[in-house]
């Protein structure tokens, strides 16, 4: 088989315990701590970087008895749509060696898709568990914000990013949710409705007289070979008695805006600490602080990161924070709202993942702004703190994988994992 | 409506110095454009209807008392240039 590029660092390593994930193999997307074992981000900037401790999930599943076997691929600090970005180069989907994986947990969905992992730990903070499933033709979720700690997962836009599994099938992921899930005292946005699930006896496919509502938002302007599928599969669950409503849900319009603006404000924050001093790279100690972090800094970000950031300082300097920021802030507490309303009536919200078939590789490297509006469909989620599920269609061998996504209120994930284990069947 | 913003190379080159990120000419150039395009689509956040921010939060605090902290040897792993005793080095202030 042609290398796809999945892996940043493979690892040889043996489970030694007896659990829930005893002999699994798991790929961990490369912005989650693992202890002695480099943890890049998929940038230059910590390409030697080596973490002193475990994050809560790894310790979770290899108390488990998991076998980590990698380290994957990863757009550069998880900003991008196609693992490009990565200082590591592109991960190539398995399906189609001229398409991009998807990203940015482009190697943990490519790896489980290709057999190299049966499951993969990826993180979701605009749909980066989301896009490359649906890509790479595997399932992954995005758990509610607070479900799974974030310890150790190296941070982008920590109010947005959730880690999560993903997997070869439904009752697969949900498996791995059931480990990983859990409040932590090292995590003061975790919560403690996490402890003692069990969304691996959910997959069961019941969906009679469950209330699946369409947002016209999200399918419209939808790629043909997309909406097909799309099509197909909801029609599959009204067979099994689910009850299909359109619904709208105009806030999420606003959504890609709001969704940019917040997560590269964080960004400009959360990556002023890679100044070169403590870890990550240094260039030189001739000039003063600012010469020294700005060349550091110059050196190790990628242009993509560079961009976030650059425009996250700018969302926030004096003058524009209204303008930007508290505006974002605004549509986020609408699209919450809207979302909590439609609840009201439906189940789960369901939709296309992404609105187009996998990039051709190097497609989008030219327009930024394209990019980002690829991510219509998932962003809403990470803004209201939702949980989602994306699942594969069934789809044409010609074209490519589409994936078929699932929202629910916030803790309901057992909802969609009935929901995405009858499209699976 | 509020203002039009124009980005131009001072702005970018104004905020690459608060964001401490050098950059190259060519840069300055294509961030120019493409924040242009960028910041002109976030416009569409001028019509925003009026709604109350209010989120059911608390404060988690946990006891103020001793905890495992990390070896000193594994944190001094991952400077990039090293000093001949553990301390962090960073350029001389003047």
């Amino acid at each position: 088989m042609k290398d796809i590029n999945s892996f940043i660092t493979k690892i040889e390593s043996k489970g030694n315990k007896k659990g829930a994930l005893e002999g699994c193999t798991v790929a961990i997307k490369d912005n989650i701590s693992t202890k002695g074992i480099r943890t890049t981000c998929g940038s230059a900037m910590l390409k030697d970087y080596i973490p002193p401790y475990d994050a809560t999930v790894v310790d979770k599943i290899k108390a488990a008895g998991a076998i980590v076997v990698g380290k994957t691929n990863m757009d550069e600090f998880g900003m991008g749509t196609t693992t490009e970005t990565s200082f590591f180069g592109p991960t190539v989907n398995p399906h189609d060696e001229s398409r991009v994986a998807g990203g940015s947990s482009g190697g943990s969905a490519a790896a489980v898709a290709s057999g190299e992992a049966m499951f993969g730990l990826g993180t979701d903070t605009g749909g980066s568990i989301r896009c490359p499933a649906a890509f790479c033709g595997v399932v992954g979720i995005k758990p509610t914000y607070g479900l799974v700690s974030r310890y150790g997962l190296v941070a982008y836009a920590n109010s947005l990013e959730q880690i999560g599994p993903i997997a070869r099938t439904v009752e697969g992921a949900a498996r791995l949710l059931d480990v990983i899930a859990g409040g932590d005292v090292r995590d003061s946005t975790s919560s403690s409705d996490g402890k003692d699930t069990k969304y691996a006896d959910c997959a069961d496919g019941e969906v009679e007289g469950m209330t699946v509502g369409i947002p016209a938002e999200l399918v419209k302007g939808i790629d043909k070979n997309v909406i097909g599928p799309f099509e197909l599969s909801m029609d599959r669950l009204e067979e099994r008695g689910a009850i299909i409503k359109e619904i709208t849900l105009p806030s999420l319009e606003k959504a890609v805006a709001a969704y940019y603006i917040i997560a590269m404000s964080e960004a400009s924050s959360n990556l002023a600490r890679y100044d070169g001093v403590r870890y990550g790279i240094a260039s030189g100690f001739g000039g003063d602080w600012n010469q020294m972090f700005s060349a550091s800094r110059e050196n190790g970000f990628g242009k993509e990161v560079k961009r976030r950031i650059l425009l996250g300082t700018y969302a926030l300097s004096a003058g524009y924070q209204d303008r930007y920021y508290a505006k974002a802030q605004r549509v986020k507490a609408w699209i919450r709202k809207e979302f909590e309303n439609a609840f009201e009536d439906v189940d789960v919200v369901a939709s296309p993942t992404m609105p187009v078939l996998p990039f051709k590789l190097g497609e989008g490297e030219k327009d930024p702004l394209k990019m980002y509006l690829s991510d219509s469909n998932t962003v809403p989620v990470n803004l209201a703190g939702l949980p989602a599920i994306t699942v594969p269609a069934e789809w044409d061998k010609r074209e490519g994988p589409v994936g078929i996504q699932f929202v629910g209120a916030r803790f309901q994930e057992e909802k969609l994992i009935r929901a995405g284990s009858a499209v699976e069947r | 409506m509020s203002e039009r913003s124009v980005v131009d190379v001072e702005t970018v080159q104004h905020i690459s110095e608060l964001a401490k990120i050098n950059l190259e000419g060519e840069e300055v150039e294509m961030f120019t454009k493409q924040f242009r395009q960028i910041i002109n689509y976030f416009e569409i956040l001028d019509e925003v209807p009026e709604i109350e921010i209010r989120l059911d939060v608390k404060n988690v605090l946990r006891d103020d008392g001793e905890g495992e902290s990390l070896l000193r040897g594994e944190v001094f792993q991952n400077v990039d240039e090293n000093t001949k005793e553990d301390y962090f080095k960073g350029p001389k202030v003047r």
